[in-house]
């Protein structure tokens, strides 16, 4: 009877100290506002947004819950109410996107490179040739393997393609050397590893696998290969349910000096270059 | 619509060749493995009862390892080939059909053993008359291993690479157009494929129904 009692007590006072525990946590901190990003697989294959998630939290109290698709089925996402912002590369559909009402703003805050990379044995070959004359270089005499997913990297492939006066349709449908392989970055360049074959990618997926791939940066820098990122905040009047007081103070803190400068530090550790550059 | 045609038809033609080969090895080593004795077969039952359900990803990076450049079958170059599809459906279609097919065999085992004896009717003649006995159970295992075939995706996209023309099948297609955010696209193909195995489910149901000459 005696150890009863003292049983309930103990579980008592133990109840006690959780609750307040909690309490304590709860008022001591503010809920962060939640915030739901929409990316490319490039930009969360990087490691951007992680990195400088901790400094989000910090600054403005916000939790980022970032879901990575490619561009086409992240302004896919955007149009549904699926995003509250989008973080993309793929200029023209962008364009189309703030035409038609969805996007409030967009701004294009930073860049980088994409790079055609390849077999090592093909560097001389290649050696200051531009995009453009490299992809017709490339045509008919080396395999190619294409994204071929309407995302932004296929999107720059396309417009080089057509900078080079050749029908893409045709060359999309000439499967002696040009492979569509419809999946990710990361699947396509294992793709071009294994086949031998030569592919576009971006520079930070690149680096981030290069010890797995058998391929080389092959041309790199070229004018024709600027890759814009834009953040788009989506219009709350056109589609419903979106945080879009969240995605405008998002929006602000990334384009703040210490953000862009966190941007362009992003990578110099790890593999000596930064993997995005800031305007 | 040419293109679609064309990935319903590569879809067919790849799980019609893997699930054949499944059935041509699968179906007479799991009556064997019903009808036989021997200590060892029966204690590899439950192996290959779970290699069933074997996660087709296991099936895919085991497939994609033995034929990547850098694995033993590399300098054949069948990596995203049908040959990769159709081996890694193999692999997952197998042990299903060994497992539904040894099942079968028990329940009649021993009468079926006597009347052999009595009859004094070779191996190879028990074998033909038990895929007669069982022939319902049989068509059944190879219909799970067919839609089996049909259902898969992530082995077909990991050994296949989803390449446009060349071994993009209905499910990579499928992937591929939600990736897009194209969920029309998507869905319409998903129907296509429910029809293509209700379509294959029927036919080989009701060609059963007049051989047999079922009232049903």
């Amino acid at each position: 009877m005696h150890a009863k009692i003292n049983m309930k007590q103990f579980i008592f006072i133990v109840l006690c100290l959780v609750l307040t525990a909690c309490s304590n946590q709860s008022i001591e901190k503010v809920e962060p506002i939640n915030l739901r990003l929409t990316t490319t697989t490039s930009v969360n294959d990087s490691g951007l947004m992680e990195y400088l998630r901790p400094f989000i939290l910090e600054d403005l109290n916000m939790n980022l819950e970032i879901v990575s698709l490619g561009s086409g089925a992240a302004i896919e996402a955007g149009q549904r109410g699926d995003a509250d912002v989008l973080l993309v590369h793929s200029p023209s559909a962008e364009k189309t996107f703030v035409e038609e009402g969805y996007g409030l703003k967009r701004s294009t805050f930073m860049y980088n490179f994409f790079v055609i990379v390849g077999p090592e044995e093909y560097k001389e070959e290649f050696k200051n040739l531009s995009a453009m004359n490299a992809f017709l270089l490339i045509y008919k005499n080396y395999p190619f393997i294409s994204r071929g997913d309407n995302s932004g990297t296929h999107n720059k492939e396309k417009n080089i393609w057509k900078s080079t006066e050749l029908d893409y349709v045709v060359v999309s449908q000439d499967t002696s050397f040009y492979y569509s392989s419809g999946s990710g970055m990361g699947d396509t360049l294992i793709m071009a590893s294994e086949k031998q074959a030569f592919t576009l990618t971006d520079l930070s997926t690149f680096l981030s696998m290069k010890d797995k791939l058998d391929l080389e940066v092959i041309i790199d820098s070229s004018n024709d290969l600027i890759n814009d990122y834009s953040i788009i905040v989506i219009n709350p009047d056109k589609v419903e349910n979106v945080n879009s007081e969240a995605a405008l103070m998002f929006e602000e803190w990334m384009l703040s000096e210490k953000a862009l400068n966190l941007i362009s530090e992003y990578g110099k550790e790890e593999y000596n270059q930064s993997l995005f550059f800031t305007y | 619509m040419n293109e679609i045609l064309q990935i319903v038809l590569n879809s067919i033609f790849i799980c019609l060749t893997s699930t054949t080969i499944a059935t041509l090895f699968g179906v007479p080593i799991g009556l064997i493995m019903g009808m036989s004795t021997k200590r060892w077969i029966i204690k590899i039952r439950p192996i290959i009862s779970s290699l069933a359900g074997l996660p087709p990803v296991l099936a895919g990076i085991t497939i994609f390892l033995l034929l990547s450049n850098a694995g033993p079958l590399g300098s054949y170059r069948l990596l995203y080939t049908h040959t990769a599809i159709i081996s890694a459906q193999v692999l997952i279609v197998l042990p299903l059909i060994i497992a539904s097919v040894y099942p079968l065999v028990l329940p009649i085992k021993s009468s079926f053993l006597e009347t052999c004896y009595g009859l004094h009717i070779s191996n190879v003649k028990q074998l033909k008359y038990l895929v007669n006995e069982l022939r319902y159970g049989i068509l059944a295992a190879i219909l799970i291993g067919f839609g089996r075939a049909m259902a898969e995706v992530g082995a077909v996209m990991m050994v296949g690479g989803n390449i446009r023309y060349k071994t993009r099948v209905m499910t990579t297609a499928i992937v591929l157009e939600t990736n897009q955010g194209n969920y029309k696209t998507a869905l319409i193909l998903g129907v296509f494929l429910l029809f293509i195995s209700f379509g294959i489910n029927f036919i080989v149901h009701s060609v059963f129904k007049e051989v047999n000459h079922d009232s049903l």
